[in-house]
């Protein structure tokens, strides 16, 4: 049971309520004014009790203490109330806009028990759903496993709820570390990295200060111990910058085959991410975006770690390498020239930051001028039909104005920033010519505190490698950040644990009979929808069972648990007395087949396409299973027959093909258990007569389960079921419903009937 | 039109045909006076961002609908108002008018703000999608848990908390 606070105990101890003998207890978060608070329910024999206050934690007024003692909680009640649990029959949650109303059924009149926000609703509808069974039994249900929806380390709720994921306390460094084992197999190359950044860096701390300091104080200077020896410098000067380039050269091959390599790796590994992911992971709302993007975020990680990182490296040393021969030589003009840097930096940062605020409106905009476009030419025929083309024209217009005003302000903005910081930085370039000269004028005369020419020489050449990186540097941290956004991504899908998997020992029975089980099966997509409401069945070995039921009866949705794509929330799906969670997913997906509403062909030849799940499949095999599903005289009718390539042009075969071609598919499986899902559908009622004989021929003796709309596809089923909002409501022989004089397989099979006529006249 | 009006037309309500009243827990009944409806009333805005006072479905528990108020001003004046207080009570919906704190990371942003009814805390997914822009200077925010907070009026936040959702909106 949810642990409550000690001073709210008291309080409900205060009002007569033991919380050690309550039911349950729940925390809901808003008052009957809809203001935040904390409301806490307790749910006893005698009654439902809510107390509403305010919980906060007052900070002790000494600064000292307050670090030693924890915070002293201030409870602030602001209301109570207390419903006989005697008189209500039911709760029930009605849905508001932003928040649910908690409703007592009482005999005679509704009671309003409290309100909340949507943040509550899962809680609050399982406990309407515990306290119907409570009714029912007697028992109150024991307090399921609360699945937490929020981040146990930072305590915010998860971005999406139902993936325990918190992108929050998944910071940059940890992240870093994830990469860890990526590059674990690279090492060698990567110390070859780091040593040629190493070295490229030391080699251009190196040439400035020989060209510059040694040069004309040393060698060009008579008193310079180097004095005449022009040749040996520059050999050397050369010397030093052919194993600069040479570094340079291994370092950016060694890079790009590493980056490469793990960007490689990090796909693969998301690859078989996805073979590991549930069903619904897919079609969570927000999956789509996050596969699209997974290309180009294997792409900024390479071009993160192959072009910043490295660069990153060699200039960061670089400039430590350069301050530390600079404040040696000469401390007083170093400190002028790295007095600005700062300012720079940051003039180049806030610039870079505005610029690309500008660049993501600009992207917003974009893409909302590519949904346009495309909305339009996938609705062609709708645009055209109803006239609509000078109105679309019209909105195509408005954006595509907006998308060139934004254009014109970032060429304005980067066209004046940029050169404006550029010459701040010369600017400063100046200022240190101007106090350098004075200096050499000064070391000339011999005054204190003069330099050498050599040393200004020196001091001038440093500053490009100074001032030069600085506006890498600046959009370095953004790069860095969009790199972490992409890791995060690829960690996100990485880590995500499977919501169906197998369970330790799973059981694989070998050779599966195909007998199938529903018993008391509950289950729903979003928390208090129940779409499958304890449904309960049995189809023995090789039998046909049909399901019968209006669009969103929830008759896919139990296709969709016997495969086991979806968990079932309560009850149990048993094959040959198995559980489907005792049972191998491999096991289970061996031998059930499912051809449902939507086919989908992959791109490749139709003989692929047939042998999809059985790829050893001879083509005697191929053409067999064609002919019993109805394809093969169409195949022949193609050019290039099974050779025929698909999924490019998907206007090459209609629906009715489609679906014929994945029936072929699923035959040539040889599943014990077959779900024909609407297989036949998209088919008129001649070519679905013509595919029947077929059909009948691969169900006989081979567990069928055969969900329609349309009541002619289930003539051959030996046992019917009649699905209406998640329940069953009817069962039986085709027989035994037709006797019943108004039930509704009755009715729908009369209506069919009649429109079925109507065709037959239209035709004859 | 004609055709669509006699096959299409629904139960229009109106002071005549039925009443309303609050059951002793505060909660809207309604009984037409045909008695072929008496009980609890669910309503239902058709309009809800632009018309808060027009098109106002009338149902019943299974969200089947028993009839339509073209216009509150259509009934009688003790049940507009009582209409009036029960949508004011399904379409609530905080109003925020200042953002504390705006953060995003990966995608997701965090929101403090401080709206009419106190200091809130929500969650943002997919921030561009998740706004609701009903005009140019009005909009609805809508959180993970499908919860709605309205910003009544952009021009009127002030400078900070404009700036904090600038690039969304």
């Amino acid at each position: 049971m949810r642990k409550i606070p000690e001073a709210i105990r008291d309080k409900f101890l205060e009002k007569g309520i033991k919380i050690e003998s309550a039911l349950t207890v729940f925390k809901t978060d808003s008052t009957n004014d809809r203001v935040p608070c904390d409301a806490y329910s307790v749910v006893t024999e005698e009654g439902i009790a809510t107390l509403f206050c305010l919980m906060a934690l007052r900070k002790r007024r000494s600064a000292f203490f307050a670090r030693r003692k924890a915070p002293e909680p201030v409870l602030e009640v602001l209301d109570f109330s207390f419903t006989p649990l005697d008189k209500i029959r039911s709760i029930v949650c009605e849905e508001l806009i932003t928040g649910i109303r908690l409703v007592a059924r009482c005999d005679g009149e509704d009671r309003v028990l409290l309100y909340a926000t949507n943040h509550c609703s899962k809680a609050l509808f399982s406990f309407c759903d515990d306290f119907a069974a409570y009714r029912e039994t007697g028992a109150y249900p024991e307090q399921k496993e609360e699945k937490v929806s929020r981040c146990p380390r930072c305590g915010k709720p998860y971005p999406d709820p139902d993936r325990a994921y918190c992108p929050r306390c998944n910071r940059s460094v940890g992240l870093m570390f994830k990469l860890m084992p990526f590059l674990k197999r690279y090492w060698l190359q990567i110390f070859f990295v780091l040593l040629t950044v190493l070295i490229t860096a030391g080699m251009d701390v190196l040439t400035p200060y020989l060209s510059g300091k040694v040069l004309y104080d040393e060698v060009l200077t008579p008193a310079g111990t180097l004095y005449g020896k022009v040749l040996f410098l520059v050999a050397v000067v050369a010397g030093a910058n052919l194993v600069a380039s040479l570094a340079e050269v291994i370092n950016a091959l060694v890079v790009a085959k590493v980056s490469a390599f793990v960007s490689y790796d990090l796909k693969k590994t998301i690859f078989s991410a996805f073979e590991r992911l549930s069903y619904g992971f897919f079609t969570s709302r927000h999956t789509g975006k996050l596969l699209t993007q997974i290309n180009t975020d294997a792409e900024t990680l390479y071009t993160f770690f192959c072009d910043g990182l490295p660069y990153f490296l060699t200039n960061g040393l670089q400039l430590v390498g350069v301050a530390v021969v600079m404040f040696i030589t000469q401390p007083l003009l170093s400190l002028v020239i790295f007095l600005p840097l700062p300012l720079v930096f940051l003039g180049y940062f806030f610039a870079m930051r505005y610029l690309k605020r500008l660049h993501a409106e600009n992207y917003n905009i974009s893409s909302r001028f590519t949904s346009i476009i495309s909305d339009v030419l996938g609705g062609m025929r709708v645009v055209k039909a109803f006239s609509r083309e000078k109105e679309e024209v019209k909105r195509f217009e408005g954006v595509a104005r907006s998308i060139s005003a934004s254009n014109v302000q970032i060429a304005v903005a980067s066209r004046t920033i940029m050169p404006l910081l550029n010459l701040w930085v010369r600017l400063t370039a100046y200022v240190i010519w101007g106090v350098g000269g004075y200096l050499v004028i000064r070391g000339a005369a011999n005054a204190g505190g003069g330099i050498s020419f050599g040393t200004l020489m020196l001091f001038i050449s440093y500053l490009s490698l100074i001032y030069g990186p600085m506006n890498f540097f600046a959009d370095f941290f953004a790069d860095f950040a969009s790199s972490l956004n992409a890791l995060q991504r690829l960690f996100e899908i990485v880590e995500t644990e499977p919501d169906v998997k197998d369970k330790e020992n799973p059981v694989d029975p070998g050779i599966i009979r195909g007998k199938v089980e529903f018993d008391h099966v509950s289950f729903s997509y979003v928390p208090g929808k129940k779409t499958i409401k304890s449904i309960s069945f049995t189809v023995d070995a090789g039998e046909t069972l049909g399901i019968v039921g209006h669009t969103g009866a929830g008759k896919s949705t139990l296709a969709n648990l016997l495969t086991r794509l979806y968990e079932v929330e309560s009850g149990a799906i048993r094959i040959d007395g198995i559980d489907l969670r005792d049972l191998s997913l491999k096991a289970l997906r061996d031998n059930v087949a499912i051809v449902s509403q939507e086919t989908y062909l992959f791109r490749g030849s139709l003989m692929d396409n047939i042998r999809y799940a059985r790829p050893d499949a001879t083509a005697d095999e191929v053409i067999a299973a064609s002919r019993a599903a109805g394809c093969h005289e169409f195949i022949l009718s193609f050019p290039d027959g099974y050779d025929t390539m698909v999924g490019y042009d998907k206007k090459l075969l209609s629906g009715g093909e489609m679906q014929r071609i994945s029936i072929a598919r699923a035959i040539l499986k040889d599943p014990a258990i077959l779900i024909l899902d609407e297989a036949t559908s998209a088919m008129d009622t001649r070519t679905e007569r013509q595919i029947q004989a077929a059909l009948t021929e691969i169900t006989r003796n081979r567990t069928t389960i055969s969900i329609a709309h349309r009541l002619s596809t289930l003539r051959d089923a030996n046992h019917l079921i009649v699905l209406e909002n998640g329940e069953k409501v009817e069962e039986g022989t085709q027989e035994e419903l037709l006797a019943k004089e108004n039930g509704v397989y009755a009715v729908l099979y009369r209506l069919q009937m009649e429109a079925m006529k109507n065709i037959g006249i239209e035709e004859n | 039109m004609n055709a669509l009006n006699s096959v299409a037309q629904g139960r229009p309500l109106t002071g005549e045909n039925c009443r309303f009243s609050l059951s002793p827990q505060g909660l809207l009944t309604v009984a037409l006076t045909d008695g072929s409806y008496s009980g609890r009333a669910y309503l239902s805005l058709a309009f809800p961002f632009q018309l808060t006072e027009e098109y106002v479905a009338l149902q019943n528990e299974d969200k089947e609908e028993i009839g339509m108020i073209r216009r509150l001003s259509d009934l009688r004046e003790e049940d507009r108002d009582l209409v009036r207080d029960a949508l004011k009570i399904k379409y609530f919906t905080p109003k925020i008018y200042k953002i504390l704190t705006l953060t995003e990371r990966f995608g997701t942003t965090r929101w403090a703000v401080e709206t009419d009814k106190g200091k809130m805390n929500f969650v943002v997914k997919d921030t561009y999608k998740s706004l609701i822009r009903v005009s140019a200077d009005r909009l609805f925010v809508c959180d993970i848990d499908g919860c709605r907070y309205e910003i009544e009026s952009l021009k009127a936040l002030d400078r900070r908390s404009y700036s904090k959702i600038e690039l969304y909106v």
